[in-house]
């Protein structure tokens, strides 16, 4: 596992009071924990990738949005939001507890 | 669409026959394939639906005649297995007990278990055969719960209350982050503000309810004809109160009497449901 960075840290305490903090799916502004470049680190024992706009988790692509207030929903979480892509990929490691993401459009 | 007019009543006051009916109908669409279909045309919207671009099911004024016409269009082909059923509706603000109906082995069957968070128990259980996942953002071909998390709670009565005092449909820019203190629509789907009807249910269910597959939990049409069920309300209490905006969007939101894809039907052709259903 690679030295976390300031900004790692910064997003892992955002994760850390995700469960109270984004609830209601209002967010706080997302810049401050955004990455600027692709990071990865090991969460729970998955390898998630992120970057400012999109993130994977053991390579495969998570798909997510961004809303208009700035914050991140995924597949796996859709009805909150996050404040960042980095933060939406640790949340859905902890949803799919251990199954794999599917890759490409599973709903079409 | 089936002709005879249907009631949709409250999940908790239907009789065991009309639970059994309900129940074999939702199987007999799963065996015939047709139930994932409405998992699909779901998660197509919503991996689609963004604020600021083309938004139709979700954060969008017409989240409620969308779900609207997504609730008439599985409860049409419920009655091709049984014309008798109607969908019900969970009104979570009275049944909050995570034991009694819905979550009983003749209905929904009750949480996941401890680990995998597998339901194990009632007609959509892994075990019995008969409700295989295979249209989901993960690789687990089973329901999965994990109800009532710390941070999560149900709406209230309190909660519906204030949403259906809000007089005003919907408030620009018409989408996710529209005002939740003035956007009755937004208020009750729940992007912004802690009124949020529709959003927060979906993860205090947990589990396939709160991913991007949530019919593959039969719980989310008990949900949504609950949210139909209030929104008709609203349209009773509020009957001058029209859709906006009226034009739509060009491009990213239906207007008033512009179609909601994937359908030809338009916003205005379900904003009365008396023709198909009534709320006991």
């Amino acid at each position: 596992m690679n030295p976390l960075t300031r900004r790692q840290l910064l997003a892992a305490g955002a994760l850390a009071g995700a469960g109270v903090a984004v609830y209601g799916t209002r967010t706080e502004p997302a810049t401050a924990t955004e990455p600027a470049t692709d990071q990865t680190v090991t969460y729970r024992g998955r390898q998630v990738t992120a970057s400012a706009r999109h993130a994977t988790i053991d390579g495969v692509m998570l798909h997510m949005h961004r809303h208009g207030d700035g914050t991140w929903t995924s597949v796996m979480d859709h009805y909150r939001s996050f404040p960042t892509p980095f933060d939406a990929a640790k949340a859905a490691v902890v949803a799919l507890n251990g199954a794999h993401l599917r890759a490409g459009e599973w709903w079409r | 669409m089936v002709a005879v007019m249907g009631v949709r009543r409250n999940i908790t006051a239907l009789t065991a026959a009309q639970r059994a009916a309900f129940v074999k109908a939702i199987l007999t669409l799963k065996a015939r394939g047709t139930y994932d279909t409405y998992v699909k045309l779901h998660a197509d919207r919503i991996n689609t639906d963004v604020d600021g671009g083309v938004r139709i099911g979700h954060r969008s004024p017409s989240f409620f005649p969308w779900h609207r016409k997504f609730l008439l269009s599985f409860e049409a082909d419920l009655k091709t297995v049984d014309p008798s059923v109607d969908l019900p509706y969970w009104d979570w603000t009275t049944a909050r007990s995570l034991t009694a109906a819905p979550w009983t082995a003749d209905l929904m069957g009750g949480n996941g278990r401890t680990g995998d968070l597998m339901v194990t128990t009632g007609p959509f259980a892994y075990s019995t055969g008969k409700w295989p996942v295979t249209v989901a953002p993960d690789g687990r071909p089973y329901l999965w719960r994990q109800m009532a998390t710390p941070g999560w709670t149900l709406p209230t009565s309190t909660d519906v209350g204030q949403v259906q005092a809000m007089g005003t449909y919907d408030t620009a820019p018409y989408d996710g982050t529209s005002n939740p203190g003035a956007s009755m629509r937004n208020a009750a789907e729940g992007c912004l503000g802690t009124l949020n009807l529709h959003n927060r249910v979906h993860p205090w269910v947990g589990g396939s309810m709160a991913t991007a597959g949530a019919p593959n939990d039969p719980v989310f049409w008990l949900h949504h004809c609950q949210l139909d069920r209030l929104f008709s309300q609203w349209q009773t209490r509020w009957p001058n109160s029209p859709y906006l905006p009226q034009a739509g969007v060009p491009g990213m939101l239906p207007g008033w009497n512009q179609p909601m894809a994937p359908w030809s039907t338009t916003p205005q052709q379900v904003w009365s449901h008396s023709q198909w259903y009534t709320y006991a």
